[in-house]
Formats: C-alpha cells, sequence, structure tokens
C-alpha cells in the first residue's frame, strides 16, 4: 500500500511550516522530495517517522510497517564504533561479517575497529546508510543522505541505496536533481507554506 | 638505573611539591616547638611505625573500612534507584528532592547526635556516610540521564531499539561521567563523616575510637598518624573503585 500523506498542517511558534500538504510516496517507490529551504520537508520527514505531531491531516498506510532513517545529522553514538552502532539497531543474529561486506561496499573496509567520532563526515554518513538498509524495514526515511560525499563515492552509495531498497518504500530529501536521476526516482516538489 | 631515573623525571613535579609541604611541616614543628601542638614529620612516622604492629590498628582500619563502605554502597544503590525513579515519574521527583536538599544542607553533627538516638553506635558511620553520599549520587545520576542526547533518544525510537539496549549503550554512557565525579566526591565525604561519627559515637575497635583516645591522652603523634592513614585508605578506595568502575564500563559498553 503506498503512502498517502492528506491535507497536513504544522506549525511552529503560529508560522505554518507545512500547510494543506498532500502528496502521494508509492509502494516499493523512490520517492525524491525537493523544495526550497523552509518549505517543510525535514518537518514531513519527522511526522513520518512518528517524532512529531501533525496539527491536522491524516496519513495512510503507516500502519505496523517499520521505518528506518538516515536524518540529517548522522546521529551515530561517537563513542561506539560503527559496528557496534549498526548491531544496535539490528537483530542480534545479524553477523558481524555480513555487516563488514555492506560496510565495504560503501568504501568502508577496515574502519570497524576505530570509534565513530574519530571517523569522517564522509564516513559517518555512509556508516548511518548502511545502519538503515540493514535494519528491519519497510519504509526508509533519508534527510540529504549523500551530502558531503564527493562525486565519485556518492555515485557508489546511490547505487547501493538502489540495489539495497529494491522491494521497499523509500522516501529522500534532496537538493540535487542529478542524484533524483541516479536513483530513477519518482520526484515530489513541495513550495514554501504547502 | 636509567628506569629509577626515567620515573624519578616523570614525576619531578609530585616529588617536589610532596617534598616541599614535608619541609613546610617540619619547619612549622620546629617554630611552634610544642609536640603537643603539632607533631613533626618524625614523630608521626614513628607513631604510624608503631601503630602499624598492633593488631588493634588493623582491626580498627577494617571496622571503619567496612561501616564506611557499607554506607557509600547502599547510597549509590539507593542513590541511582531514586534518580532512576524520579526521571520516570515526576510525582517522586517532586517528592525525594526537598528531602535531598535537606540533608544535604543539614550539618553532619546534627545527624551524628540525632542518629545516635536512634541507633546502636557500631552502625553510626555506615548510617551517617550513606546520609552524606545519597544526595550527591542522586543529583548526578538524574542530572546525567537528563543529559542523554535528545537526538540519540529519537533515533533510538525511530530504529525501535530496546530499552535493555537504550540503556546500555545511550543512558549509562550518558550518565558515567556525572556517576564518577559523584562517586569520588561521595567516597570522600563518606570518610571524613564516617570517622567524625566515630569520634562521637566512639564505636569500640574504630578509627574514631583511636582517634579520641590519642587525643585524650594528647599523643598528637598518633593523632597524626591515624589522620594520615584515613587519607591513605580514602585515596586508596578511591582510586580502586574507580578503575573498577572504569572496567565495567567498558565491559558493558
Amino acid at each position: 500500500m503506498s503512502i498517502l500523506v492528506k491535507d497536513i498542517t504544522k506549525y511552529y511558534n503560529n508560522v505554518p511550516v507545512l500547510k494543506g500538504c498532500t502528496l502521494e510516496l508509492k509502494e516499493e517507490k523512490i520517492t525524491c522530495i525537493m523544495g526550497p529551504s523552509g518549505s517543510g520537508k525535514t518537518t514531513l520527514l519527522r511526522i513520518l517517522m512518528g517524532l512529531t505531531q501533525a496539527d491536522s491531516g491524516l496519513i495512510e498506510g503507516l500502519d505496523k510497517k517499520r521505518i528506518t532513517a538516515v536524518f540529517q545529522e548522522d546521529r551515530l553514538c561517537g563513542y561506539l564504533d560503527s559496528i557496534t552502532n549498526i548491531k544496535l539497531v539490528c537483530r542480534k543474529e545479524l553477523g558481524i561479517e555480513r555487516i563488514q561486506v555492506e560496510l565495504e561496499a560503501v568504501g568502508l573496509a577496515d574502519i570497524q575497529n576505530k570509534k565513530v567520532s574519530h571517523l569522517s563526515g564522509g564516513m559517518k554518513r555512509r556508516v548511518a546508510i548502511v545502519r538503515a538498509m540493514l535494519a528491519d524495514n519497510d519504509i526508509i526515511v533519508m534527510d540529504e543522505p549523500f551530502k558531503g560525499l564527493d562525486e565519485q563515492l556518492k555515485c557508489q552509495v546511490i547505487e547501493y541505496v538502489k540495489q539495497k531498497s529494491m522491494g521497499k518504500t523509500v522516501v529522500i530529501v534532496t537538493h540535487d536533481k542529478k542524484e533524483v536521476e541516479q536513483l530513477e526516482a519518482e520526484l515530489v516538489y513541495l513550495n514554501s507554506s504547502q | 638505573m636509567k628506569k629509577i631515573s626515567s620515573i624519578l623525571y616523570a614525576f619531578r613535579y609530585k616529588i617536589f611539591a610532596a617534598a616541599f609541604w614535608l619541609l613546610f611541616w617540619q619547619v612549622l614543628s620546629m617554630a611552634v616547638n610544642k609536640s603537643i601542638l603539632l607533631a613533626s614529620p618524625a614523630t608521626t612516622i614513628i607513631a604510624f611505625v608503631n601503630l602499624v604492629y598492633k593488631t588493634v590498628f588493623w582491626k580498627s582500619v577494617l571496622f571503619s573500612f567496612i561501616k564506611i563502605m557499607a554506607g557509600f554502597i547502599i547510597a549509590v544503590g539507593i542513590g541511582i534507584l531514586f534518580a532512576i525513579l524520579a526521571w520516570r515519574f515526576l510525582v517522586i521527583k517532586e517528592l525525594i528532592t526537598p528531602f535531598m536538599k535537606v540533608i544535604q544542607a543539614t550539618p553532619v553533627a546534627s545527624f551524628i547526635i540525632l542518629a545516635l538516638l536512634w541507633i546502636p553506635s557500631k552502625n553510626l558511620s555506615i548510617l551517617t556516610s550513606f546520609l552524606m553520599t545519597v544526595p550527591v549520587i542522586y543529583t548526578n545520576v538524574l542530572q546525567g540521564i537528563l543529559s542523554t542526547d535528545e537526538k540519540l533518544l529519537e533515533m533510538a525510537k525511530v530504529f525501535r531499539i530496546s530499552s535493555l539496549r537504550k540503556a546500555r549503550y545511550l543512558y549509562i554512557p550518558a550518565v558515567a561521567p556525572y556517576f564518577f565525579t559523584a562517586s569520588t566526591v561521595g567516597l570522600g565525604l563518606c570518610w571524613k563523616a564516617g570517622i567524625a561519627a566515630e569520634v562521637i559515637a566512639i564505636p569500640k575497635n574504630s578509627i574514631g575510637e583511636q582517634l579520641y583516645t590519642a587525643k585524650l591522652y594528647l599523643m598528637t603523634g598518633e593523632l597524626f598518624a591515624w589522620t594520615f592513614v584515613i587519607i591513605v585508605v580514602s585515596v586508596v578506595t578511591e582510586k580502586l573503585f574507580t578503575a573498577a568502575l572504569a572496567r565495567l564500563l567498558k565491559a558493558v559498553t
């Protein structure tokens, strides 16, 4: 079932961040959301993730669905290594070898013993992406996931995301049309106060 | 020889500080020139060496150590439990916090004199140590829990991380620095207040009794020696406790 966002409105300090937002996120497809700063993209994602309540409106298609996310900030535990960060959100049965394979697929070989706080921004980003992919999910929400990656790495990671998200509903906030094309994604444009 | 000299070099500032204060003490005792008022370092060392050979010395150290540490450990358990309950239930926080503030503000002597009416003198140092430590542990652990990164907690909510994993990987690392500080402060307070309680209650075969006796017979050298013993035991306990805590934290996270 697709996710239907119907007439969602959200105010912060009496200012409308989202106003009557209506869109469809197609099942088992990647949908990219673009829009100017302040158009409510992150707020919409927060509402989808259940971190913020909309002031009015309705979202259908989220019942009993498992969501994982790549946040705008990485939200990794800096004092843990990358493997422990990933194991934290995954099933116990998920082996270290499998995680290592996934990290290598995004160009992160040999970092497993390093604490995340010692990794570069681009490395942390990729760990966060692998975390979202490996945890049990039906819906993956990503807020500017490829930010901070150089072009070559970005292509590699986008291919990884495309492969791993087959059969899943994926929502990605981005500012880059090239990413939309490479992901072969549906595009939704949010205007300000929509 | 080379190793010894390199160790000495590494600790040169600490060695200098220790030598400076010993010399200061010696000069001061010579200036006062009355060993009843201020025993010299030499008198203190001799008194200490004499003490160490006596069975009553070890009995007293063991007695006080067990009682004071019992009070400390109970305070740690209760302090952590109350902090978790206060974080979880606002009504409990509103009930407990003023109680903790009253304990912190009340002079130790008031506790000791009141407690003498309620409990046997041999257990007074347990209660005093407990009362000195529990508000420190409670306040710091609660603060640590509240300082847990909100963004990580949101991540935990989205990824449906279990309560046990949240406790182990999010809350415990957040609380740890606060708890370390609280334990260090609490241990120091425990020893001060615990020994003070023993000096007033004079339980048999305790450090407090030994201090009282030394004061009664104006044996200032012994008084200083016992003070030195209290400081050493307090510092060693603190070092051992924090080392054990660091290991435990590493194992848990």
